[in-house]
């Protein structure tokens, strides 16, 4: 059974409906990566899966079981077990997710006293061999000083410390290297993968960056206007990626092997206040069809692999020949 | 051999940090010549942003000489060296909500640049129209307040607004890198034409190898105030002499799902950044260099020109290449 399944997730704050069709599924030990440009609703979905969300959002799932129990039943205390204990959380700004006022120590010994009852001193102590797990010289020391006398790439060390010193099942990572230098990223991204396979842990991983996704991640989806638009293993998003946004979004990063002319894709995000009632790239995609103008569903483009795009309907009469195609060479392709 | 449009030398930007000097940049002697873009990068804390405000005249300087066509540049500038400026260098911000005033429309906003120049009325109306136009905006955003505008608009109100006076050179300061990846590439392609269009020369500053890689005919790499390496961008991508820049490179993560390179590569930074002072001998690299052998700890490198290759300033360039060679 998975450890995660998310089925049509909707998020609404006010009159913006953040996140209108949100599927997921994370298996334990799995690291997915959710992929989407800022506005999509990736952050939206993360804070919803910590139970974050405030109370005014209207929050709705057709299905949301985690580590075998209904999320949508769960209440208020419940939830404040999960948190930080079986589910975890990397924010971006270490700088401004950390406590000023409170030493590094005491901050990542905190969910210990918290969830496993540990007392002061004994949490001190896991928290300092935490530290120095994750190559921080001095930890005893360190652990002694405040956010302030860190730098980036230490915080965000310490920042991983407190998520992952309870061993939680699902960590969720949001951009947790975008504000890092590379050399400092390539060395957070390493820990994380050490903390994974050593601990077993789930780790859902929210990034813009195409590079880090193919670096981490098993499986990927992407996210568009607040919708899951594709779903699949790495490979079969990287390298056969189905949906038009995925397609154009690849086209639009530089790479360093061989630079090729960028194609920007055209236009501008809908806006979430009034999303269209149609497929929500359509307006910016280049293989618009009539029948874009109403809501596509995910549809299957491969085994495990899932894209929100009519193209990949049964009844499109190119993937029907692309399809025949295939059979008339054996099923080689 | 042409005057280079930008010539500068020893240049020095040192703060003091409690009894310490830092040494943000420290002797730097770089030339751009007209039209060429020249790419800087570096991690953060290497001075590659203060490189660039002090050529805009924005940071004043402890010691060096900056010429900007042939005219030896004062060390702080009066009001009138700011006008004088405003045709020769221009400067993009990385925030574009930050560096445009929230009181003024956009019109207004892209006029500015004009007035001090003495251009009014209808002309510079008229200019800040043909520019609102040149970089893919209807003319009813000219209305509007910068609030208004999504992040990828802004910045080409910051592009637009650099560019409308027709400076010989545009210093651009992480442009795209508060952008989402698709408008990045709109961004990066507006900036590429404006540049041939106008034959203006460029510095460009980003982290982002790849977007330097893809727009700068020539790329210098940055470390702890320092130029460790400079040359043509193909052969500073290809051909890294430098440790640092070998390592630099070697930490970008290129979107390849089968070229992983994470723990397998990279060695394990233990050494904490710190920031380089000016009493600081020898290599600022050599901490974190697996090279470094007695020398470097105590001798400053200095950048060694090459026939072929780029330059750069490394004690143990021939051993390098000797076991490269091996390898």
């Amino acid at each position: 059974m998975s450890l995660l399944k998310l089925r049509s997730l909707q998020v609404s704050i006010g009159p913006v409906k953040a996140v209108r069709d949100v599927s997921l599924s994370l298996e334990a030990g799995e690291c997915r990566a959710l992929v989407g440009e800022s506005g999509c609703g990736k952050s939206v979905t993360a804070m919803t899966l910590l139970g974050l969300m405030p109370n005014a959002a209207k929050i709705s799932a057709e299905e949301w079981w985690f580590a075998g129990r209904d999320m949508t039943q769960i209440k208020e205390r419940e939830w404040r077990q999960l948190q930080g204990n079986q589910i975890a959380m990397i924010f971006q700004n270490p700088m401004t997710a950390l406590d000023p006022t409170q030493t590094i120590g005491a901050q990542i010994a905190e969910p210990l006293r918290i969830h496993k009852g540990l007392s002061r001193r004994e949490a001190k102590m896991r928290a300092i061999a935490l530290l120095e797990r994750l190559a921080i010289a001095n930890p005893a020391q360190r652990a002694e000083q405040y956010p302030f006398e860190f730098s980036g790439g230490m915080l965000q060390r310490a920042m991983i410390a407190m998520a992952v010193v309870c061993e939680p099942e699902l960590l969720i990572a949001d951009e947790p290297t975008t504000a890092l230098d590379v050399t400092v990223q390539a060395e957070v991204l390493s820990l994380l993968q050490e903390m994974r396979e050593s601990s077993g842990t789930a780790m859902l991983f929210i990034t813009h960056d195409l590079g880090v996704v193919a670096e981490i991640a098993d499986s990927v989806s992407v996210m568009y206007a607040g919708q899951t638009v594709e779903s699949g293993s790495l490979h079969d998003v990287f390298s056969r990626e189905a949906h038009p946004y995925t397609q154009a979004l690849k086209r639009a990063v530089p790479s360093l092997e061989n630079p090729k002319p960028l194609e920007a894709i055209a236009g501008t995000p809908p806006d979430l206040r009034q999303p269209p009632s149609g497929c929500g790239f359509a307006a910016r995609c280049s293989k618009r069809m009539a029948i874009c103008e109403e809501s596509p569903p995910l549809m299957s483009c491969g085994e495990d692999h899932l894209a929100r795009c009519w193209l990949w309907h049964k009844d499109h009469p190119e993937r029907w020949r692309e399809a025949e195609a295939v059979s008339l060479l054996g099923g080689k392709l | 051999m042409t005057a280079p449009l930008v010539d500068i030398r020893q240049l020095r930007c040192h703060f003091k940090s409690g009894a310490n000097l830092l040494a943000a940049v420290d002797g730097i002697n770089l030339q751009i010549t007209a039209g060429e873009v020249l790419g800087l990068v570096g991690e953060s804390g290497s001075g590659k942003s203060t490189l660039g405000r002090m050529i805009a005249g924005l940071q004043s300087r402890s010691a060096g000489k900056i010429y900007i066509d042939g005219k030896d540049m004062p060390h702080s500038y009066r009001r009138h060296d700011y006008r004088e400026m405003a045709t020769q260098v221009q400067m993009v911000f990385q925030d574009s909500y930050a560096s445009l005033n929230p009181r003024m429309t956009i019109l207004a906003s892209l006029q500015e640049p004009l007035w001090s120049l003495g251009i009014h009325g209808q002309a510079a109306r008229d200019k800040a129209a043909y520019w609102l136009d040149r970089v893919g905006l209807p003319q009813s955003a000219g209305e509007r307040y910068p609030h208004e505008l999504s992040g990828g608009q802004r910045q080409r109100i910051g592009i637009a607004r650099a560019f409308i006076t027709e400076p010989k050179l545009v210093i651009c300061d992480e442009p795209v890198s508060a952008l989402d990846v698709s408008v990045q590439a709109q961004i990066i392609n507006l900036l590429q034409e404006l540049q041939r269009e106008h034959n203006t020369a460029m510095l460009f500053i980003a982290h982002d190898l790849a977007v330097v890689r893809f727009l700068a005919t020539r790329t210098a790499v940055m470390y702890l105030g320092e130029i460790v390496e400079i040359g043509p961008t193909a052969a500073v991508f290809e051909a890294p002499r430098h440790p640092y820049t070998v390592r630099l490179l070697a930490a970008h993560l290129d979107g390849n799902p089968k070229g992983r390179i994470l723990n397998k590569s990279l060695p394990a930074q233990t050494i904490a950044n710190r920031a380089p002072l000016a009493t600081d001998r020898g290599c600022r690299f050599a901490p974190r260099c697996h090279m470094a052998e007695l020398a470097c700890c105590d001798t400053p490198p200095w950048l060694q020109p090459s026939r072929v290759r780029t330059e750069a300033a490394c004690h143990r360039l021939v051993d390098i290449e000797i076991l490269r060679s091996r390898a």
